[in-house]
């Protein structure tokens, strides 16, 4: 998708210097977070603007917002930021092309099991990284730009 | 007497903890927690909720966490829907000292807050020798 510099799956969100780490090796100007959730939780809407790094726009989308402004198309080279990959899976699910996935946070949580390191994942989203990959999408671990790229493919086997 | 609580990823919130009692002394009224591989944010979120019950009496406690959007950092964000907190991300050991040192003279655990984190930008300063 044009513009789509990065989507990211990270249950933390906007992680402080991670995030300006990132926004070093591709220069977004927006951080799109995409999350039902949280797009109708007034109190981490603020948290989440609060903690936005200098120089870059962040708003908050609901997957049908999401989706509206992919279809209408990203006019700025954009970062969409996910809690889990069961929200990317939705968006393809509803016809959304992703090439790729960056997978930089998933940490423990009741369901989850260890995937890779500190990254961790449900059977459900395991399932919903499995489909991803079958339609083609390169889904990849890299929690910080300088670190090793690891295929999730072969972890799933 | 206003709480402290420093939160960090690993030991860092302990280690400052243990750096402020070695140079103010005692340290009562500040506490730590850190954050460990294999515990969940929900765990998290409980055990800082049993130490701010812990360290409020009466005037609220201040949150000093170590990284912005960090999962400590999220979670202490939760307590303010409920509890009497101030938060603050970018812990070091000026600002841990200065909370430690004016607790019991602040007002309020906002203007304590406000306190430290003027310190915390005064502490960070390039040094063109």
């Amino acid at each position: 998708m044009e513009n789509l510099d990065l989507l990211r799956v990270d249950d933390r969100l906007i992680h402080g210097q991670v995030m300006t780490a990132w926004l070093k090796t591709i220069p977004a100007k927006e951080i799109m977070v995409i999350d039902d959730q949280v797009a109708k939780d007034e109190f981490m809407r603020t948290v989440i603007m609060m903690s936005a790094p200098s120089g870059v726009v962040v708003s908050v989308n609901s997957i049908d917002e999401a989706m509206q402004r992919f279809s209408a198309g990203l006019k700025q080279s954009t970062f969409a930021l996910v809690k889990t990959p069961l929200t990317i899976k939705t968006m393809a699910d509803k016809g959304a092309k992703f090439e790729a996935v960056n997978i930089g946070g998933l940490g423990m949580a009741p369901g989850r099991k260890p995937l890779f390191k500190n990254i961790s994942a449900s059977e459900e989203e395991r399932q919903a990284l499995r489909e991803l990959i079958d339609k083609g999408v390169n889904v990849k671990i890299q929690i910080i730009p300088a670190e090793k790229i690891t295929d999730v493919a072969s972890l799933l086997k | 007497m206003i709480g402290v609580l420093l939160l960090s990823h690993g030991r860092l919130a302990e280690g400052v903890h243990h750096a402020v009692s070695m140079i103010a002394g005692s340290s009562e009224g500040l506490d730590h927690l850190g954050l460990e591989p294999g515990t969940t944010s929900e765990v998290l979120t409980e055990q800082i909720l049993a130490k701010v019950n812990n360290l409020n009496h009466g005037l609220g406690v201040l949150l000093i966490t170590d990284i912005i959007g960090g999962t400590p950092f999220n979670a202490a964000c939760m307590m303010k829907k409920t509890e009497n907190v101030e938060i603050l991300a970018g812990l070091n050991l000026g600002m841990a000292l200065t909370a430690s040192l004016e607790k019991d003279s602040a007002k309020s655990v906002l203007d304590l807050a406000l306190a430290v984190e003027e310190a915390g930008l005064q502490t960070i300063r390039r040094f063109a020798l």
